[in-house]
């Protein structure tokens, strides 16, 4: 499966938020986009995602155009989004049981995804006394209930703290083992090493980099 | 289909966790009404209208003549049951209009009744309170208005008499002629009840009674106070579900048809027992109501299904405020605030009689005003399918307000 990503561009009014984004992304490697703070980089996943329209540009899966087949979108593609993604008040079953079908749930649990994940431990405690990474992975569980061959996420480790950022990039690695694309939107060390591929997002535009396990000097090319 | 009915069973179980909170809120707020209707029953004179209007009377009063016809007025009048004249000082009668004793009181000025016979007529100066813009001011002014025009057209009188039997060469019979006149201004006088006929209020199918006005006024404001309730529920702090959710092919405006449907299914477990909780409570208690006298238990059923239409459209309403606010204080607040304007613009918590004539007007088009005149046209066995339209039409605007907010602040929110 290859993922490419033509000349996307986004707007809000006469600001250009996104100019020229061209990345290619194909099955089993995890692609990382860099960038500070409001360079765009959430905003390029959620234009992936189909929460905001790209103002021009192709979203290609395997030569067919992403942004023009809604029901091609949902198929193939697992978005993990920055914030909480959940129903506070219900259980982790509950929450599930809006993405999977009920049998189809109690097999992942059983054997599948969610076991991976380690959300069989806690499928019946309400979200709300979940702790931040219990919810994260919930999330992921969430996203993935359609075996998506893309997983867009969002900053995923960010305020979480080393046993769960261990615990997710375990299953992402485990993701791309499975032949799944990934495409990351990180400022986390852990996940930079985790990617096969960086793009730094810079005045709108991605830019390739080689990153080379120094931080100090990607800061640099923000 | 089966993600968005899943979505929705989801939604109403969400919903039903918090309901004992809410039974209880809600029970709160309905007996603080319920005590709010008791007091405004007994402030609008419902259960004693013997109650006279006190007036006070001051300044140059000593004169025989306006004596005699304050004595006559209080004594011989008929209406000495709906008015009733006080002779006090000026202090003390600022004193008892200030703390609501008089709804006003009458300066005679010096030499008020010699004025009035020489033709040069000294006015009266009418002082009541400025917080009284009410109808109680608004009768007494047009009482007073009546006697100063009275007092006026008796001397014109008087003096076009005097004038017909001069030119007529008849002034040996001017002095009896005066007496009569003046006997017949006496008389007319004297029984003011000739001049103020008791209130009548046209029948224009319109009006309900004030004890029905009430009821209609705030059980509508208690459905529009019903959004507070569930305010930590419903407000949408972030949409990051209804992201996920719409790349999952899940459209916003099947998202929306869910969450408002479990809301709508919410406000009306709770409301209708509520309301059918209510008007038995109003029917045990032997307050009197007009409109339910014949047939009670047939209109009682038929009333409590008229807050159907009611509650769906304010469970969009409140939907689309619960979309608007980011946070549970602003969620509230949003709901309290518009709860409070819409429903005092409406008629809902005071007369629309007492408004002037734009907000009257406009009552009738906006939900809290079109809410009350569907109970009331229900009370009154009046068609209201007209009513029944706009409301149906501002449920749909509501709930497409709901998802272009939803949209816009999926688009803004990180």
């Amino acid at each position: 499966m290859k993922i490419e990503l033509e000349h996307i561009s986004k707007n809000y009014g006469r600001k250009r938020v996104l100019r020229d984004v061209s990345v290619l992304a194909e099955s089993g490697t995890c692609v990382g986009i860099l960038g500070g703070n409001g360079c765009g980089k959430s905003t390029l996943l959620s234009v992936l995602a189909g929460i905001r329209k790209a103002s021009s540009g192709r979203f290609l899966c395997d030569d067919r155009d992403v942004f023009k087949d809604r029901r091609l979108r949902s198929q193939i593609i697992g978005y993990v989004p920055q914030g909480t993604p959940l129903v506070e008040e219900l259980s982790a079953r509950d929450n599930l049981l809006i993405f999977y079908k009920p049998k189809e749930l109690e097999r992942e649990l059983e054997r599948g995804t969610l076991k991976l994940l380690g959300i069989d431990e806690y499928i019946n405690v309400p979200v709300r006394k979940m702790s931040g990474g219990m919810k994260k992975r919930l999330s992921i569980g969430c996203a993935v209930a359609n075996h998506p061959k893309l997983l867009i996420l969002d900053e995923p480790s960010a305020a979480l703290d080393l046993i769960c950022k261990e615990s997710i990039q375990g299953y992402l690695r485990a993701y791309k083992r499975n032949g799944g694309a990934i495409l990351l939107a990180t400022h986390d060390e852990e996940e930079l090493k985790l990617c096969d591929k960086w793009y730094i997002l810079k005045r709108g535009v991605a830019m390739p980099y080689s990153y080379d396990g120094d931080v100090a000097k990607l800061i640099r090319n923000f | 289909m089966g993600k968005a009915f899943t979505y929705l069973r989801l939604q109403i179980k969400r919903a039903a966790k918090a309901l004992p909170v809410v039974i209880m809120t809600v029970l709160i707020i309905s007996v603080c009404l319920f005590l709010l209707f008791i007091m405004m029953k007994r402030i609008g004179n419902i259960t004693d209208p013997q109650e006279p209007l006190k007036l006070g009377v001051v300044g140059d009063i000593n004169d025989e003549f306006f004596q005699i016809g304050l004595a006559a007025m209080k004594h011989f009048d008929s209406s000495r049951f709906a008015v009733e004249i006080i002779e006090l000082e000026e202090e003390e009668a600022v004193k008892m209009t200030r703390d609501g004793t008089l709804s006003g009181y009458a300066v005679i000025p010096e030499g008020f009744v010699r004025s009035v016979m020489t033709g040069e007529n000294k006015q009266i100066t009418l002082v009541t309170t400025d917080s009284s813009e009410d109808l109680m001011t608004q009768l007494v002014i047009e009482f007073m208005d009546q006697i100063s025009g009275y007092l006026l057209e008796t001397q014109n009188s008087i003096y076009g008499l005097q004038r017909y039997m001069t030119d007529n060469s008849m002034t040996d019979q001017t002095g009896t002629a005066i007496n009569e006149i003046n006997l017949f201004y006496v008389n007319l006088v004297m029984r003011r009840d000739n001049l103020f006929a008791p209130m009548q209020f046209i029948d224009t199918g319109n009006t309900v009674s004030s004890a029905a006005g009430y009821i209609c006024g705030l059980t509508v404001f208690l459905v529009m106070l019903f959004g507070i309730t569930y305010s930590p529920v419903y407000t949408h702090r972030e949409l990051s579900l209804n992201a996920v959710l719409r790349s999952r092919g899940m459209g916003l405006v099947f998202q929306m048809l869910c969450e408002y449907l479990s809301y709508l299914f919410m406000m009306l477990i709770c409301i209708i027992p509520l309301m059918s909780g209510i008007v038995y409570a109003i029917h045990r208690s032997g307050i009197s109501v007009a409109e339910w006298e014949q047939g009670y238990f047939e209109d009682y059923r038929f009333f409590v299904l008229g807050y159907i239409p009611i509650v769906i459209m304010f469970a969009a309403a409140q939907y689309m405020l619960f979309m608007a606010a980011d946070n549970f204080i602003a969620g509230v607040s949003l709901q309290f605030i518009c709860a409070v304007v819409f429903a005092y613009l409406g008629g809902c918590l005071y007369p629309l009689s007492f408004f002037p004539e734009i907000i009257r007007k406009s009552a009738m088009y906006q939900p809290a005003g079109l809410s009350y005149r569907y109970l009331a046209d229900i009370m009154l066995v009046n068609d209201g399918h007209g009513t029944l339209l706009r409301m149906l039409i501002y449920t749909v605007l509501f709930l497409a307000a709901a998802v272009i907010i939803m949209d816009r602040r999926l688009k803004h929110e990180k």
